[in-house]
């Protein structure tokens, strides 16, 4: 399993350090294979793009757009999209095209912000538990059978009542909730890799559970961690949306791509572009993230290529 | 065998403990929670205290919990705080609503068994290939946006869906009611048993026994039919067993989209009403068909194969 690493790079006695399969020799392969991949490229194209779009919506909308996402214009409400209002106005005359920018970089830092809580809980549970097994594995596998038996959308949508959280509070609730599916693989992975060579001779040479966990094995389950982190990212961009959309979530005067469909019920028959424009950017993100994510999946596992 | 079944009923039972506990501690502990109505500064003190004491609010938590738990168990979830009937009265209301549409949603949607094996089949083809697109972009886009998308553009164009369920409609007006709704539902079931089917297939196809049957000069359609496709099906059995509590869950998104009274309409009017009985009832309920789909799952995954020992 682990690779010997030969010819000029081992040139001091300080870099002979224990090298395992999460090496960069094995990352930069997988990018290798990835760069072959055109599909998966253009997908992380177009993410970047919309990662980028939304991350400089203030920049946008002040000297492209030459508006504000909360400029109220009630002269100016419900218009169809213009050669001004590229994507048209909502019920206050406020500019489509500024507040879809602008609920963007709410939604996908929110997406980010889920994904790094469940990252965290999920990683070091999932260590944890697949590594010393016995009673600390049957607890936190009681746990993640609790949660994932919960069905989450009612509970969800009765907390968010109860607590009224901000954009950050959801997050934490959302990640609370969802880590169990990124904890369950990594256990599974930890299962098999710690009945390996490398992590005996770790431990003879007198490495401890932190260090053994962190760094021998959890890089070589990080090619699984990687993928469900895309999956994690768009489920809860996803969530976040469906949330909102009932009125529930992010909350206005913040924009959200859930809340904007949310708000553009009421204007149904006279805005439909008001109910394109959002779901059409909650559909590109995803699309691209899943089709990204298949050829990063194929590019860390290529047994898995059939 | 009993002994499997014994272990895993005392198992679920454990796990439902958890999960009720659990939710019940949070929904308690959560500021707003259950009492906060009777806080209302505006109400006199007399009637905040008998309010609270009406409800049980004034007991220490776990023997709150207690006694919800030993109601529950009998079909007791309490009063609505909204308008005071009994929540199992409310939920029994809306259950054949939700079940008529997250059923048929469900057996439109086994259609995704045949789109899957097909593809299999003629893998690398141009079914197989659009049908691979379609599921790409089927899962990028949100369901009850379509919905919202379609019912949009039917009410601008020519009306083929009604907007609303009717009041009080005839049989035919419900039913055309229901069509759009129960296609959209039956959209998760296309993707998900076709791409599952697909994957399931091709496993199959290329193992050692189906070589064999062909060797044998059996012909085409009874090795696939015969031989392969029932071996595939098998992990169809667990998906069922999962689909079990969302026939009860519906979909929230879907009801509330298209206006229809169910349950997932009735989780969202609870929430927004602080109506926790109702809340805690449905968590729980579902909680429970979960638990019970699982177990049905594993033990019916015993008896169509085999190969698995329950022990």
């Amino acid at each position: 399993m682990s690779e010997v690493r030969t010819g000029p790079n081992v040139s001091t006695l300080a870099d002979v350090r224990p090298k395992v399969q999460g090496s960069p020799g094995y990352m930069r392969r997988a990018w290798r294979r990835l760069r072959r991949d055109k599909l998966a490229l253009a997908a992380l194209g177009l993410l970047v793009i919309i990662v980028v779009l939304a991350l400089s919506a203030p920049l946008i909308t002040e000297h492209i757009l030459q508006t504000d996402p909360n400029r109220v214009r009630l002269t100016q409400k419900l218009k169809p999209p213009s050669s001004v209002n590229r994507l048209g106005t909502d019920e206050y005359g406020r500019d489509t095209a500024a507040r879809l920018l602008h609920a963007g970089r709410v939604s996908l830092t929110f997406g980010f912000m889920v994904m790094a809580i469940d990252l965290v809980i999920g990683v070091a549970l999932g260590l944890t538990a697949g590594y010393f097994g016995g009673r600390i594995d049957d607890a936190i596998n009681a746990l993640i059978q609790i949660i994932n038996n919960i069905p989450t959308i009612f509970l969800l949508i009765a907390l968010t009542v109860l607590f009224r959280p901000g954009v950050v509070g959801l997050a934490v609730l959302f990640g609370l909730l969802g880590w169990t599916g990124i904890a369950r693989q990594v256990r599974g992975r930890v299962f098999a890799e710690r009945q390996l060579d490398y992590v005996d001779a770790a431990r003879l040479a007198g490495a401890r559970a932190p260090r053994i966990l962190f760094v021998h094995i959890l890089p070589n389950v990080s090619s699984i961690v990687l993928v469900l982190v895309g999956f994690d990212i768009a489920g809860a961009i996803l969530g976040e949306a469906a949330l909102s959309y009932l009125g529930f979530g992010v909350q206005i005067p913040t924009p959200s791509w859930g809340n904007m469909l949310n708000n553009a019920l009421t204007y149904f028959s006279d805005a439909p572009w008001l109910v394109v424009a959002p779901g059409v950017a909650i559909s590109l993100t995803l699309f691209a993230i899943y089709l990204f994510n298949d050829g990063l999946r194929d590019a860390l596992d290529p047994r898995l290529n059939k | 065998m009993y002994r499997y079944l014994l272990r895993r009923l005392i198992q679920s039972i454990f796990l439902l403990l958890g999960i009720s506990a659990m939710v019940f501690f949070i929904m308690r502990v959560a500021p707003g929670g259950p009492g906060a109505f009777t806080e209302d500064p505006r109400l006199g003190k007399v009637y905040q205290d008998q309010q609270r004491q009406e409800f049980g609010l004034d007991q220490p938590l776990p023997v709150q919990y207690g006694k919800w738990l030993w109601q529950a168990m009998q079909g007791n979830f309490g009063r609505s705080y909204a308008d005071k009937r009994p929540v199992m009265e409310v939920i029994a209301e809306r259950t054949p609503r939700t079940l008529l549409l997250s059923g048929l949603s469900l057996v439109f949607g086994l259609a995704g068994i045949v789109f899957g094996v097909i593809a299999a089949l003629r893998r690398g083809s141009v079914y197989d290939n659009s049908l691979r697109i379609f599921t790409v972009i089927g899962n990028a886009v949100p369901h009850w946006w379509l919905g919202l998308i379609i019912l949009l553009i039917s009410a601008r164009t020519i009306k083929i869906f009604p907007l609303a369920p009717p009041m009080n409609g005839t049989l035919g007006a419900w039913a055309h009611f229901l069509v759009l709704p129960v296609l959209l539902g039956s959209l998760g079931g296309w993707l998900g048993f076709s791409r599952f089917m697909r994957s399931e297939m091709l496993e199959v196809i290329s193992q050692d026994y189906v070589r064999t049957a062909r060797a044998k000069g059996l012909t085409e359609s009874t090795v696939t039919y015969r031989h392969a496709l029932r071996n595939a099906m098998i992990p169809i059995v667990t998906i069922l067993g999962g689909s079990l509590a969302s026939l009860f869950s519906g979909s929230i998104l879907f009801e509330n989209v298209f206006s229809y009274p169910g349950l997932g309409k009735l989780a969202v009017e609870a929430a927004f009403q602080r109506d926790l009985p109702v809340t805690m009832a449905l968590v729980m309920i579902s909680a429970t068909l979960v638990v019970i789909g699982q177990l049905i799952a594993d033990v019916a995954y015993g008896f169509v194969d085999p190969r698995v020992k329950l022990s």
